[in-house]
């Protein structure tokens, strides 16, 4: 079960952070009134370690460190249910985004690293062919969790239904989409 | 409907559609060839970004899907899409790169030329527009399809989905117009949870498994999906759930566009059928006679 116990030292806020993660998500934070729609929309609530709608009022008080070493926004799937249902307009799932990126910046061990291992694969295939590579992209990801083996029946059933293809689709304007890496300084697929 | 005169439609299939998504594309353009629509592939089509992207980087997710933007500028098309992942990540691109002067700046730095007023529409939407009925060569009565849209199709905030985000009626009246017996059932916008499938799989299948008991509720034959990415998971982890679940039978997943293709009078050899996981062709022989 999620932990949700009140921290027994005050936490150290950032007065400045909440316009920070509304500037990085485009979405006004400090319009939620904190009514939990997000919280009862989201299909993966149960599993987040601070539920939706408490992350937004995390990030109204400034508590930074709190919020950057939750797992829930890399959990959030981005289905958006949140956003359409929300009274205040604010699309949470932009802010689970804006959240997770600012821990990225920040560096240290992510908390969900397999979660992100994943996207980073995905993306270290475009960035090498200028399209996705699903057969390259979870070998690759599975070699890196140590789960080959476990995952070596799907991807067989996968080949057997002909379902995988093995050689990448390359883009000839390879480099144009590398240059859109670079632009954010990703380069890499990194 | 459209103010603007139509410019053609470029199709933009997406990675998924080359590869695990095959069967997608190839009744996508069984149903367009039944129906007499030239539609080209917009030529040198990168990858969206999809659900990885926005996950490390914001420009990131808005100049992947802005260099096929500006393909189709430069080549005077719109964009059709099929992948709704994909739609959902163009339609947000095409509109942050009017709206937001950053994003706009971002795609001008990279090198990309592209000044607005790409249309980027979904083969669902476009076949709503068509009287499907005057067109079925073989009637979908009898199949008992449970549509099921998933998220990204109908929630595109700020932009507006293919349809009402809430209760979605597009794909109903396409495969009801096929003749297809449309059920009612709780469960049709529900996230499948695809993008954990690989990372957290107790998680998707939980979320696969809630939309599977809502299908057989109400006496589906088979489900019906517009997004590779559902119809991968939806197919993949049903070994795992059925299980868990206690059904019967495992419930066969269908990209709309195979039966629409059907319907049109596609020959069932050329919609991948047998590429699917978990047995269709029970549920499309009673047609394919």
């Amino acid at each position: 079960m999620p932990q949700h116990e009140a921290p027994t030292q005050p936490s150290p806020r950032d007065s400045s952070w909440p316009l920070a993660i509304e500037a990085a998500s485009g979405e006004r934070v400090r319009l939620c009134y904190g009514c939990g729609v997000c919280t009862g929309s989201c299909p993966l609530a149960h599993a987040m370690d601070i539920l939706p709608s408490r992350l937004m009022k995390a990030v109204q008080l400034g508590l930074r460190e709190r919020v950057l070493e939750a797992a829930a926004p890399y959990l959030c799937v981005a289905c958006e249910t949140c956003a359409i249902r929300c009274p205040n307009g604010i699309d949470v799932a932009r802010v689970m985004d804006a959240v997770r990126q600012a821990s990225l910046a920040r560096g240290g061990p992510p908390p969900r690293a397999g979660i992100l291992g994943f996207h980073r694969w995905f993306l270290r295939t475009v960035w090498m062919f200028g399209r996705a590579h699903e057969g390259l992209l979870s070998a690759g990801h599975s070699l890196q969790q140590g789960r080959l083996r476990q995952d070596l029946a799907t991807g067989l059933a996968l080949v057997r239904h002909r379902r995988l293809a093995l050689l990448p689709h390359l883009v000839r304007g390879r480099k144009e989409v590398r240059r859109l890496f670079r632009t954010t300084g990703k380069g890499g697929g990194r | 409907m459209q103010n603007a005169p139509a410019r053609p439609l470029a199709l933009y299939p997406g990675c998924s559609l080359q590869s695990t998504g095959s069967p997608y594309l190839d009744s996508v353009r069984e149903t367009l060839r039944a129906l007499g629509m030239q539609v080209k592939e917009l030529p040198d089509w990168n990858c969206c970004g999809a659900s990885s992207a926005h996950f490390v980087d914001a420009d990131l997710a808005v100049l992947l899907p802005a260099r096929n933007l500006a393909i189709a500028q430069a080549r005077g098309t719109d964009v059709l899409t099929a992948c709704a992942a994909c739609h959902h990540r163009l339609v947000q691109a095409e509109h942050e790169l009017g709206a937001s002067a950053e994003a706009a700046q971002a795609a001008a730095q990279a090198g990309l030329a592209y000044g607005g007023g790409v249309r980027v529409r979904h083969l669902l939407s476009v076949l709503d527009e068509i009287d499907l009925s005057a067109r079925v060569r073989r009637s979908l009565a009898g199949v008992k399809v449970a549509c099921y849209y998933g998220c990204l199709l109908v929630r595109v905030p700020r932009c507006g989905g293919i349809d009402d985000a809430e209760n979605p009626r597009i794909m109903e009246r396409v495969l009801g117009s096929c003749g297809a017996d449309v059920v009612e059932w709780q469960g049709r916008t529900w996230c499948c949870g695809a993008s954990l499938a690989a990372t957290a799989p107790d998680l998707a299948a939980d979320l696969v498994g809630r939309i599977l008991e809502q299908a057989h509720r109400a006496g589906a034959d088979c489900l019906a999906t517009a997004c590779p990415l559902c119809q991968l998971n939806l197919d993949l982890l049903q070994g795992a759930t059925s299980a868990r679940a206690g059904f019967e039978r495992p419930l066969p997943v269908v990209f709309f566009t195979q039966l629409t293709a059907l319907a049109l009078g596609a020959s069932p050899r050329r919609l991948g059928f047998g590429r699917h996981l978990v047995e269709v062709r029970p549920v499309i022989q009673a047609l394919a006679v």
